[in-house]
């Protein structure tokens, strides 16, 4: 009984349980009466991913599920757990070497804790030892101990499901069967949860199959997808390539009309080019608005709270001398989003904005600088020649998300408004640094500390989009030069916000050409006014700073030395510490 | 009522006599029945005629199997045997329909979850089954305990003890506070035992008052 409960006593499973690959060869249901529940199956659930099935009701799914822990067995064909058929065991004891959950199973006469203990009161732990278990599961998918004692039905749907996620883990099964399992909750609930179970599979990954009709949540959880219809599989794909290829006219209208824009989820927000914000405190006179926005040449400003909290828009065209900012005058702040969010957040964000401007913040709360939908777009394009998902599985550890953007990061005009170069922009490889023109951004670079000479080179530039913008000089360069070509991308670390120290060379930005724009200078220098006028009156708040070195912590441009400094966690730069 | 204080230690042995006669027939005939009705609820065949057996089986008048019992048990008449066996016999009926049905309402995915979990069948029928099934088969055990007292009345018929007899009696003495106070006895007996059981299922089925589990 190999995968009955290898880490029953609460410990954390990882390294004694053989976390299996589910194999179905051909399987077949036909209920008595003729009924037809899969027909001819075959398909592998990779040991460790989530394997998410999906199809209208009466598809299939539910069957499919439940062949693994005979709860069905197949009219023909077999199911393989990690070369072994899984009729070799007696059904009870396959069954609590599997974690299964469906919406609704929670046992009402039974306490929080109860329920949770039954797997391992099933196979035989006393006790205490079981409470132990339970206890520690709650405290893991959120549940304090104050739940324990109590019953199911005094518990919100969203508590509910918790407890049935705690349940199903509870003999830390290697195989986890989630039949529907997040139905009918709201959709906030419905997200956290999700959130959790992938957190948990980051933890201690299992072998989950994961039945639904949603196809929001396929894209979200699975690492690969596997759409029924009558009982048959029409595809199996990555979500990625599910939403660029879908293989039918059926999985097209599965999935929706906005596929396309689903796809932005897996798009990282943390590369878009962000610009600073011209902002200016709630309670200013029009008059230092009109000011303040004259100097940054926008139009709209961004209204802050005593806080230092975005709150709104301001039109500054339409402010009279006078008018104080607050109340009517200020526009719905449209949304705001985070840089580990992903693109289609800070779309969201842009789109609701009266201003056309998403505005990112720092896990702090902190402005990190904003986008408008115009710069997004222009990133978009240069994402465009993407390169299709080779393999279904990006390597363990890396969050699928990550992986599309990397395989393909062609280049990105540098956007307009980017007073400075960035150090986080800064060429990906030692040549482009050599082959840059622009002094400006071989220092930033050398400032960062220029990459080390072990850094393998990126694999970056393998195409260049026409419509992407003009051919400068250092791209033509770039173009010329003898970029080595890596057809195997490497996988990038997930950009940390908070990351201490700079590290240009790796970051997959898509905008790394260091050219001289002259678009660029202009920019820089109402930003170094705007800043001074700032030192000058602190009442106004003509705060410039930008940042976007989401890899390589937080950067602030300094007016007085025109230089870009890196800020000590404080939040304050070492040239004020000094 | 002076008649009942008067009488109060007949009255109350003879409330004994009753209870005794009613509350036996219902525990063997609830404990009897408790198999049948696990076994009915995921029967694939023969439920529907067990079932139409039961409902004639109650259907039959309990005082015939006071009378023609001692022929087939090979009793004597008088015998209280006569009257346990026959209110046995309807409370068995009586619940083996309530179990059934109150177990095959139990949520799909409920015995989905408990299959899925582990559970062999003889667990899933005791631990999730039944307890989960409890509050409907109360219901149904409510009705049999206040049909159950009632109908013990009917043994005075074969010169059996209980309340019954006091009825018998005061009707033959036209003894009229005779009569009144044995028939409130038995409501107040009936009445008790409907609710005890309502406060046993408070204390011992917390969870049956909580809204349902989604």
């Amino acid at each position: 009984m190999r995968h009955v409960c290898a880490g029953l006593p609460g410990a954390p499973s990882d390294a004694s349980v053989v976390v299996p690959v589910i194999e179905f060869e051909g399987v077949t249901k036909v209920f008595p009466g003729g009924t037809v529940a899969v027909e001819d199956l075959s398909l592998v659930a990779p040991a460790g991913r989530i394997t998410v099935v999906i199809g209208p009701p009466g598809s299939g799914k539910t069957c499919l599920l439940r062949m693994v822990n005979r709860m069905v067995d197949p009219s023909a064909g077999r199911v393989v757990l990690d070369g072994a058929p899984n009729t070799t065991a007696r059904r009870s004891q396959l069954r609590r070497g599997i974690g299964y959950f469906v919406q609704g199973g929670l046992f009402p006469h039974r306490t929080v804790a109860r329920n949770v203990e039954t797997v391992p009161l099933l196979v035989g732990a006393d006790r205490a030892t079981s409470r132990q278990i339970a206890l520690a599961l709650l405290e893991r998918v959120g549940l304090s101990s104050v739940f324990a004692d109590k019953y199911p039905g005094q518990l919100s749907a969203g508590q509910q499901a918790r407890v049935g996620l705690a349940r199903a883990l509870a003999a830390d099964p290697p195989v986890l069967l989630m039949d529907n399992p997040f139905a009918g909750l709201d959709p906030a609930v419905r997200g956290d949860l999700q959130d959790d179970l992938l957190e948990l599979q980051r933890i201690a990954p299992k072998t989950i199959m994961f039945a639904t009709q949603d196809i929001d949540e396929a894209i979200k959880l699975g690492d690969q997808i596997a759409v029924m219809a009558e009982g048959r599989m029409v595809q199996l794909a990555t979500p990625q390539t599910l939403l660029s290829h879908p293989g039918s006219d059926f999985v097209a209208d599965l999935l929706g009309r906005d596929r396309g824009i689903r796809k932005l989820t897996f798009l990282p927000a943390g590369e878009l080019p962000l610009s600073p914000a011209a902002t200016v405190q709630a309670g200013t006179t029009g008059f230092r608005a009109r000011a303040i926005a004259d100097s940054h040449r926008e139009r709209w400003l961004l209204v802050l709270d005593p806080e230092r909290r975005p709150r709104g828009w301001v039109d500054s065209a339409v402010l009279g001398p006078d008018e104080i900012i607050s109340g009517a005058v200020v526009h719905p702040l449209g949304g705001t989003f985070y840089a580990d969010e992903s693109v289609l957040a800070a779309l969201d964000a842009a789109i609701l904005s009266a201003a056309g401007l998403a505005v990112c913040l720092g896990d702090d709360g902190r402005i990190l600088g904003v986008v408008s939908h115009t710069e997004i777009a222009r990133y978009l394009t240069g994402q465009r020649p993407a390169v299709p998902v080779s393999h279904p599985f990006p390597p363990a550890g890396i969050a699928a998300t990550t992986a599309a953007p990397v395989a393909a990061p062609a280049p990105t005009p540098a956007p307009a408004p980017t007073p400075a170069p960035e150090p986080t922009q800064a060429p990906a490889s030692v040549e482009d640094v050599e082959d840059a023109e622009d002094a400006e951004a071989a220092e930033a670079a050398d400032a960062a500390d220029a990459p080390p000479d072990n850094e393998p080179p990126t694999a970056v530039l393998p195409t260049v989009d026409p419509a992407v913008g003009p051919v400068t000089p250092a791209r033509a360069a770039m173009q010329t030069a003898p970029i080595p070509v890596v057809t195997e991308t490497r996988p990038a670390p997930v950009p940390k916000p908070a990351s201490a120290e700079p590290e240009p060379a790796p970051t997959p930005t898509p905008a790394p050409a260091p050219e001289p724009e002259p678009a660029r200078a202009e920019q820089a220098e109402p930003a170094a006014e705007a800043a001074e006028s700032a030192s000058t009156d602190s009442a106004a708040d003509t705060t410039t700073t930008s940042s976007n070195s989401f890899a390589a912590g937080r950067w602030e441009w300094n007016a007085e030395t025109g230089e870009w400094i890196q800020l000590a966690e404080s939040g304050r730069s070492e040239a004020e510490k000094a | 009522m002076s008649w009942a204080w008067d009488n109060r230690g007949f009255l109350g042995r003879m409330c004994g006599e009753h209870l005794y006669l009613a509350l036996v027939p219902l525990l063997i005939g609830f404990l009897l029945a408790v198999p049948l009705g696990l076994f009915l609820a995921r029967a694939r065949w023969g439920r529907p005629a067990v079932l139409g057996f039961c409902v004639v089986l109650e259907a039959i008048p309990v005082l015939s199997w006071f009378v023609f019992l001692p022929a087939i048990i090979d009793t004597t008449v008088p015998e209280k045997i006569n009257v346990l066996v026959g209110l046995t016999l309807l409370v068995f009926a009586m619940m083996t329909q309530s179990i059934s049905a109150a177990v095959a309402a139990v949520p799909d995915e409920l015995r989905a979850t408990a299959e899925g979990l582990g559970f062999t069948t003889l667990r899933r029928a005791f631990q999730v089954d039944l307890p989960v099934a409890m509050p409907v088969v109360i219901g149904g055990l409510r009705t049999a305990a206040v049909s159950c007292i009632s109908l013990a009345t009917l043994a005075a018929l074969i010169g059996v003890g209980g309340l019954g007899k006091v009825i018998t009696e005061g009707y033959s003495t036209g003894s009229e506070p005779e009569v009144l106070s044995a028939i409130a006895a038995v409501v107040v007996l009936a009445v008790a035992a409907e609710n005890l059981l309502v406060r046993a299922q408070r204390y011992f089925l917390p969870w049956s008052t909580l809204a349902p589990v989604r």
